[in-house]
């Protein structure tokens, strides 16, 4: 609540100087997205097909941006929770890869991660940390047929404020990732009876 | 009696703060009435559209009027986020008054908010900026010991709207507003003392008392 100008800034950071260590870190991400609001069709039997990328994703910084910021995150399976847990809400997923139960589906989404991208404090020159994700969605029939292409991006940003680097960065990461939830819901929401009709 | 002394000095130190002038307004625009049983939930407007108001702020507001009254149930922010996702996102959530016909169409989120008891939707806008500083203080550390010496000062406005949206009519019924400006500062011989002006504190325990004075009638 209380407001710092840029000396008591200075001071702190000088302090916080003689206590951190320089060297790589690493950042686990998990985080829980809420299942949302919406309304199933227990018509619709869905198999959801996740890049091999994205499936236990880990981003190493390029050399440029080591200098910047040297963590190297690790996302797990929270995408694939996330794809799920939205998807879950929508239609009934094909999980027979699992429990043995084969069904027919009537729809494949094929989910890919296009972009990661983030900036830092250090880099936009602010005092936030801005996190962009981008995936490429793509809607096939049982056929495997393409029915739609869809771009769902997310966008979180955290101001440092009180909290250590790390963890802005982190809250900035979980954001964003329930923005894209939010954003492939709406849209989801919004083409659900297209779909319904493209797949009779 | 030294210690002792010593130890009123230092808490002193601790009390000392910055002035700062408060200044809230009210406008009502259509009469209204909540009861016991019935809830609002205070929403800021998405960093999308440029808005800044802190965490920390909504933190303060909503905990603030929940201590100060119980004419009526608050629901907090986040717990309202979850059970409406997606609907009340930063990216998703209606911004002005004329957006939620949108979002109140959908009978999911109409009947789960009927259900709730949710009546009123309170948006805050704004933030707490620095608008000027001067001084300089530099300390140094040595062997022997260190400390610092200068005068440094600066200017906060805290600056928020609370625009309070009737879920049910899907219109404004009111305004409230807070504006606090204050300086701070820090002079320093040897020990650093700073004499800081809470406008953001001040800006939060204003506007949470005047939507609690508003819901009163």
């Amino acid at each position: 609540m209380v407001r710092m100008n840029s000396a008591v800034k200075k001071i702190i950071l000088l302090q916080s100087l003689f206590l951190i260590g320089c060297g790589a870190q690493n950042l686990v991400i998990d985080t829980i997205i809420p299942s949302p609001l919406v309304a199933k069709n227990e018509n619709i039997t869905v198999r959801l097909m996740f890049d091999e990328k994205l499936q236990n994703f880990i981003f190493t910084p390029e050399e440029l941006q080591k200098k910047e910021a040297p963590v190297q995150i690790s996302f797990s399976d929270t995408q694939v929770k996330l794809f799920q847990n939205i998807f879950s809400s929508f239609f009934v997923l094909d999980n027979s890869d699992k429990d043995d139960t084969p069904r027919t589906n009537n729809l494949n989404i094929n989910v890919k991660l296009d972009k990661f991208e983030y900036l830092t404090p250090q880099m936009a020159a602010n005092q936030k940390y801005s996190v962009w994700f981008k995936y490429n969605i793509q809607i096939l029939n049982a056929n495997n047929q393409p029915i739609d292409n869809w771009m769902i991006t997310g966008y979180g940003e955290q101001e440092t404020g009180a909290f250590q680097d790390n963890e802005a960065f982190s809250r900035a990461i979980q954001i964003a990732l329930r923005d894209t939830g939010a954003n492939l819901s709406i849209k989801t929401q919004d083409e659900i009876v297209n779909i319904g009709n493209s797949i009779g | 009696m030294i210690t002792s002394s010593k130890k009123s000095i230092f808490f002193l130190i601790f009390l000392i703060v910055g002035c700062s002038t408060t200044r809230v307004d009210e406008e009502i625009n259509t009469a209204f009435t909540i009861s016991g049983d019935e809830s609002i939930v205070l929403l800021s407007n998405s960093y999308h559209t440029g808005n800044q108001t802190e965490i920390d702020f909504m933190e303060c507001v909503n905990s603030s009027i929940s201590k100060k009254q119980n004419a009526f149930e608050i629901l907090p922010t986040r717990q309202f986020q979850n059970l409406f996702y997606p609907w009340f996102e930063p990216s998703t959530a209606p911004q002005t008054v004329e957006d939620l016909p949108n979002v109140l169409s959908n009978d999911l989120i109409k009947n789960k908010l009927s259900e709730m008891k949710i009546k009123y939707l309170i948006k805050i806008t704004g933030q707490t900026k620095t608008n000027a500083s001067s001084g300089a203080l530099s300390c140094a550390a040595g062997p022997g010991g260190g400390g610092c010496f200068g005068f440094a000062w600066w200017d906060d406005t805290s600056d928020y709207t609370a625009s309070i949206w009737d879920l049910s009519q899907e219109t404004a019924v009111g305004n409230v507003t807070a504006n606090v400006t204050g300086t701070s500062m820090i002079p320093a011989i040897i020990i650093p003392i700073p004499i800081l002006a809470r406008t953001q504190s001040n800006a939060c325990e204003g506007l949470s008392n005047q939507i609690v004075s508003f819901f009163s009638g």
